[in-house]
């Protein structure tokens, strides 16, 4: 049978928490013993997604960002819930350089990097309702391959 | 570790703001007195944070990015050196990626800024000392099109 582990934290949506969600999600990758590329690949999508949910979702209001992290075999499965005002064309919201709030320096650019990053990303969300975003990246390095 | 550090850093750094702001806007009544007590208190490392941060050669203005640029430290940075841009005369903005290991989105959005608002004033913004993740990030988001990156100091 194939190995599983989860675990969830849920925290306040300021941008403080940002690098905390960053490391904490790292820290709980390292069982498949990624390379240093790969978990900063994780890191930086990861931290699209919690930036989206303060920005965009809760505009700036501190509510609770969730980030659920699983791990089947050699995958790692992440999903990002807000509970704010969610998206209402999620196909443009995922367009590269579109953004809602070109005022206040968003690039627009934050799914096309979740998207480089990792394997798989969907996005569900529905107007006033919130938002999640589960990614998908499979590890490549078979953990143990390297010892005796 | 690397956590403690970041916290270090962002601690410092309002710190560094505080300065800023008792320096151009001097406070007055009762609840500038309170901030400028508050001030006090952490007054002691503050210039050298500030110098951390930012620093003024000229019409230059190097830019020491944090460890991590985020959307949290990239807002710090935002206020910061549109501060300094207001009140000195500032031809070039030279980003310098030396101790950077993680950049996303937010980054870029703020490079991009500043680029803007450099280029409204005939200036010109250039980052250094990038390294592989950070050349990566620039180059997937096309900035490298609009400032000039080098890998080493200029």
């Amino acid at each position: 049978m194939e190995q599983t582990n989860e675990m969830m934290i849920e925290f306040d949506s300021r941008s403080c928490n940002e690098s905390f969600a960053r490391v904490a999600v790292a820290a709980f990758m390292t069982q498949l013993n990624p390379t240093l590329e790969e978990v900063a690949d994780v890191k930086t999508a990861l931290s699209e997604a919690v930036t989206n949910a303060i920005v965009h979702g809760y505009e700036n209001e501190v509510r609770k960002i969730t980030v659920h992290c699983r791990i089947e075999g050699q995958e790692l499965f992440l999903a990002v819930t807000d509970k704010g005002r969610g998206i209402e064309d999620v196909a443009k919201a995922m367009e590269p350089l579109f953004t809602t709030k070109p005022d206040s320096e968003r690039s627009g650019m934050g799914f096309a990097f979740m998207e480089a990053f990792m394997d798989e990303v969907q996005v569900i969300s529905a107007p006033g309702e919130g938002t999640t975003v589960r990614m998908k990246k499979k590890i490549g390095r078979v953990a143990g391959e390297y010892m005796d | 570790m690397e956590d403690s550090e970041n916290h270090r850093l962002s601690g410092s750094f309002s710190g560094a703001m505080a300065a800023v702001k008792r320096q151009s806007i001097q406070p007055s009544g009762a609840e500038g007195s309170a901030e400028a007590e508050k001030g006090k208190k952490i007054r002691k490392g503050d210039a050298f944070c500030m110098e951390d941060f930012f620093r003024i050669d000229g019409t230059d203005l190097t830019v020491r990015v944090p460890a991590e640029l985020d959307h949290h430290m990239a807002e710090k940075i935002k206020k910061g050196s549109d501060r300094l841009i207001e009140n000195r005369n500032i031809r070039r903005i030279i980003f310098d990626f030396q101790r950077t290991h993680f950049m996303d989105s937010s980054g870029i959005g703020m490079i991009m800024g500043r680029y803007k608002n450099m280029r409204f004033m005939g200036g010109a913004v250039i980052a250094v000392n990038v390294n592989d993740r950070i050349h990566r990030i620039l180059t997937l988001s096309g900035i490298y099109k609009m400032i000039d990156i080098y890998e080493s100091s200029c």
